[in-house]
């Protein structure tokens, strides 16, 4: 039944345009209604257009979600950080229903592999752009923001590229069944889940590896990738061993689920980095209890570690960070929001502020919140040409890494001339209304702003923005763009015509400054 | 389970790019930099197949029964293969290659490698990359230190150029620019009038301030170029390159990569499966990429592809190969000196040691330092390879 099948060439193909729903520009629904009348009433009365403290809410927003909202950032302000992030570590107590509303559109994303293999045939577009449009809905608008960037941050440390068709299929349960239900538990039965998920077992040939023909794909890239790192002290010897120890690991294959063949497994006896098969229990708990032991390493600690500290922190964290996430991680049998809390309770992560140059899948999601966007759910799969227009060009289509060490995440990795040239067509592009898939309604922004001088009206909606003021060194390019001078008090009209420009300035200059 | 393979590669180059971020051409205000005498000295465009291209099955040693008992599912048959020489043949999927091997115009080393050696794809790239058995204390990679290091010939941005969405390590510590494509590599419509804006909030000394001075500089100058339309971004990355180095925009040294070596199972047959698909479409674009460049009048430049690793010379219980050591190389243009080079150790069961590997003999930075001395002029190979005392293979005529 699961047979893969030939690759299908993208799963996106014509730019069709979508008609845009005037109710989705609903005013009383956009989120920065409320911000901007607390901005009039609070941020401008106070007249504080150019200081730019260090705002601990603020960046701990732009850490640990996909950006800063007003909602969010009201939210913990009211509330503190600590039990905001109890919040964010239970996911299930925040109301998603305006994204689950939206997800329901894209039927893939419950249905089994059986479904998922006779609904998608060859011969219909694959599945797979509705997990990768998913991504992106949830990084918008899912109120458990942690949650998303945890699943994310999986989804690379795991990776699986949409090769095939049985790929893209396999995945679409491994992102629901695997790593989003896991995402904030232990590391331990995450890597357990990821060595049992029948996606993982095809991606990195497991499922093929038997006694006496072991494949070593997977038993490398288990050590080298998951756990202890590649300096993590194995050897040639270790990767054999640990691929004989799970060979039989494979699918079954008229349900595409996991499953473990006793006949094509070899149960000799086998010592890996010093860890010992033991003589009594089942074969398969064998391969468990090893995966448990493993995922405990220090070495595993160190290395997972190192990589959230990376995405989080800074792309050179300090041995000092990781070894108190690390500590975090050995005291409470590998939880993740024990690790977690390690991070931004250290010195480091309050240090980082201006330290780390958000990737291209974080940039997007980041864009859309700065703006409010609303997400429209393409009605078919031809309607997706214009968001693949907007991921191509930035090079991070979600589940599109080949290799199994997952999207990089270091600045040196994304940072070129093309991507500064990406990322700034993308704001122009998101500001001025042109993907369909994205609708921006800029003028709640103008709210409160009549009556104000023209460097007061940047300033405003930068911090509306972005939460802080970045134009300060734009003011004279937006003067003379504008036609507008520093005493002018522009008029609601002039207000009007301007908010695409002042927007796009404030995202461009926020971005040069690692914000 | 009959897991055919099929390419990991065209899903990830192949997104359909609509017109919605559409860009058209920046403002032409920003003089262009001739390059001063560029001509005088050759270019190189560094290609690499990542993922651990098998040297097995690219160049076959079709007279050795080893290969044959070693790989009975998925040996090339001596019967089939183009040959070189009495000893190597071709896949018989490489017949643009084999026909510029004939001409004399293309090198094949065979037997070459990082000695320092590593089986983890990632550290092995790296050390490519880098030039080094060890990661360098600069971070640079080997052309992004050819770039710094030996004197300027222009002050051109496009000295060096990925044709990638990101630079590779290769090119890394030089400012390297990364043009994806040719069209597309512009300011959107109403980006375009804010390009003073971007001039002054970019004005900083941080990495993401200097890249973007770097865009709006390089946007400008590409807006004239035509770019290929071809819809398939690994065809388009040689189109686009050709047309980069026939224009004046100073390219040096350029980047491109092809993926999706990772051949660990059903390698396939020599007339079918993921193998001779690799090296057909591998093939297909070497060979159109060197008759664009000829149809150009492009004789200075030179191309040299490498991979991070072979494979085992035997297959594995899957119909694939596993990570390996021991590579093949090849040398393409008109300065190249043709033929099969590199020493041969065999595969016999002595040989190729306990994990039953082809043991490299030519150091992968001998070939490249043939092509940093004869292409690009460095005198010192050293300069460019630190800590390596470069050995002449000979891929390049004096």
């Amino acid at each position: 039944m699961v047979e893969p099948t030939e690759i299908l060439g993208t799963p996106t193909v014509q730019n069709e345009d979508v008609r845009r729903e005037p109710g989705r520009r609903d005013l009383l629904r956009n989120p920065w209604s409320a911000a901007m009348v607390a901005l009039g009433g609070v941020a401008l009365a106070a007249c504080d257009f150019t200081s730019a403290s260090y705002d601990r809410n603020v960046h701990l927003l732009r850490r640990l979600t996909f950006g800063p909202t007003p909602a969010t950032l009201a939210r913990i302000r009211s509330i503190g950080e600590n039990a905001w992030l109890d919040e964010q570590f239970a996911p299930s107590s925040l109301d998603s229903s305006a994204m689950n509303a939206k997800l329901a559109q894209l039927p893939a994303l419950t249905m089994s592999a059986v479904e998922l293999a006779t609904t998608y045939p060859v011969g219909v577009p694959a599945p797979g752009w509705q997990l990768q449009f998913a991504a992106l809905l949830r990084a918008v608008l899912n109120p458990a923001q942690l949650h998303e960037r945890m699943v994310e941050f999986w989804n690379d440390h795991f990776n699986i590229y949409f090769e095939d068709r049985l790929h893209q299929r396999l995945k679409i349960i491994d992102d629901r069944d695997v790593i989003r239900p896991r995402a904030l538990t232990t590391f331990s039965d995450l890597l357990v889940a990821t060595a049992q998920s029948p996606v993982m077992l095809v991606y990195l040939d497991n499922y093929i590896s038997t006694a006496g023909a072991i494949n070593e794909n997977y038993g490398r890239e288990l050590l080298e990738l998951h756990t202890v790192g590649v300096d993590g002290g194995y050897t040639e010897d270790d990767v054999v061993a640990v691929s004989r120890l799970l060979t039989g690991w494979t699918i079954e294959r008229s349900t595409g689920t996991f499953a473990f063949r006793s006949a094509l497994h070899d149960p000799a006896p086998l010592t890996i980095m010093g860890w010992t098969r033991p003589t009594s229990g089942t074969a398969l708990s064998h391969g468990v209890q090893f995966l448990q032991w493993l995922a405990m390493r220090p070495a595993t600690a160190r290395h997972v570690c190192t990589k959230i500290a990376r995405r989080f922190v800074s792309d050179a964290p300090s041995p000092s960070l990781v070894n108190a996430m690390a500590a975090a991680w050995s005291a409470n049998g590998s939880s993740i929001p024990a690790v977690l809390r390690a991070m931004v309770g250290h010195a480091d992560f309050a240090a980082s502020a201006s330290l780390k140059y958000r990737r291209p899948s974080d940039y997007l999601p980041f864009v859309l919140r700065a703006l409010g966007a609303d997400v429209v759910v393409p009605t078919a799969p031809s309607q997706l040409g214009a968001f693949s227009a907007v991921y191509s060009p930035l090079h991070q289509t979600p589940f599109m890494w080949d290799a199994p060490d997952g999207y990089p995440d270091d600045e040196a990795s994304w940072l070129s001339a093309g991507a500064d040239l990406a990322r700034w067509n993308l704001v122009g592009v998101t500001a001025t209304n042109r993907i369909p898939q994205f609708v921006v309604n800029l003028s709640p922004l103008a709210a409160g702003l009549p009556g104000r001088t023209a460097h007061e009206v940047y300033s405003a909606i930068s911090r509306a923005l972005v939460h802080e003021d970045t134009t300060s060194l734009g003011r004279d390019f937006l003067n003379r763009q504008l036609g507008w001078t520093t005493n002018l008090r522009p008029s609601a009209s002039q207000i009007a015509t301007a908010l695409p420009t002042i927007a796009i300035a404030s995202l461009i200059s926020a971005d040069a400054q690692y914000r | 389970m009959t897991a055919r393979p099929s390419r990991r590669t065209v899903l990830k180059v192949g997104a359909a790019s609509a017109g919605a971020a559409a860009v058209a051409a920046t403002s032409p205000d920003l003089l262009r930099v001739r390059p001063a005498g560029a001509a005088a000295r050759g270019r190189l465009v560094f290609v690499f197949l990542r993922g651990g291209q098998d040297h097995l099955s690219a160049v076959v040693p079709y007279t050795e029964a080893a290969y044959y008992d070693a790989r009975p599912t998925i040996a090339i048959p001596a019967a089939e293969v183009r040959q070189l020489d009495d000893q190597f043949g071709f896949h018989p999927a490489m017949p643009g290659l084999h026909s510029l091997y004939t001409a004399g115009r293309l090198a094949v080393v065979v037997g070459a490698g990082n000695l320092a050696g590593d089986r983890s794809h990632f550290t092995a790239q790296d050390l490519c990359e880098y030039g080094t058995t060890a990661r360098p204390g600069d971070a640079k990679g080997w052309l992004g230190r050819y770039l710094t290091t030996t004197s300027a010939t222009s002050n051109s941005l496009f000295r060096g150029v990925a044709m990638t969405g990101t630079v590779p390590v290769s090119l890394r510590g030089a400012n390297a620019l990364g043009i994806p494509r040719i069209r597309g590599f512009g300011l959107d419509t109403v980006v375009r009038p804010m390009s003073r804006l971007i001039q002054d909030q970019y004005g900083g000394n941080a990495p993401v301030e200097r890249t973007g001075i770097q865009a709006l500089n390089a946007a400008a100058q590409i807006s004239t170029l035509t770019g290929s339309i071809a819809t398939d971004g690994r065809t388009r990355a040689f189109a686009d390159l050709a047309t980069l180095l026939a224009s004046d925009l100073g390219v040096e040294v350029a980047a491109v990569d092809l993926t999706g070596w990772d051949t660990h199972h059903e390698m396939g047959t020599s007339s079918e499966g993921w193998m001779r698909d690799l090296l057909a479409e591998l093939d297909t674009n070497l060979a159109t990429f060197q008759s664009d460049l000829d149809a150009r009048g492009l004789t200075d430049v030179t191309t040299v592809v490498m991979t991070e690793f072979g494979r085992r010379v035997a297959e594995n219980g899957s119909g694939g190969t596993d990570h390996g050591f021991g590579s093949a190389m090849f040398v393409m243009g008109s300065r190249v000196v043709g033929g099969v080079h590199g020493e041969w150790a065999g595969l016999a069961p002595g040989t190729i040691g306990a994990r039953g590997d082809v043991i490299p003999t030519v150091d992968f930075r001998d070939v490249l330092g043939d092509c940093a001395r004869g292409v690009l002029g460095v005198t010192d190979p050293g300069s460019v390879f630190p800590g390596h005392t470069h050995r002449p293979v000979g891929v390049i005529a004096p």
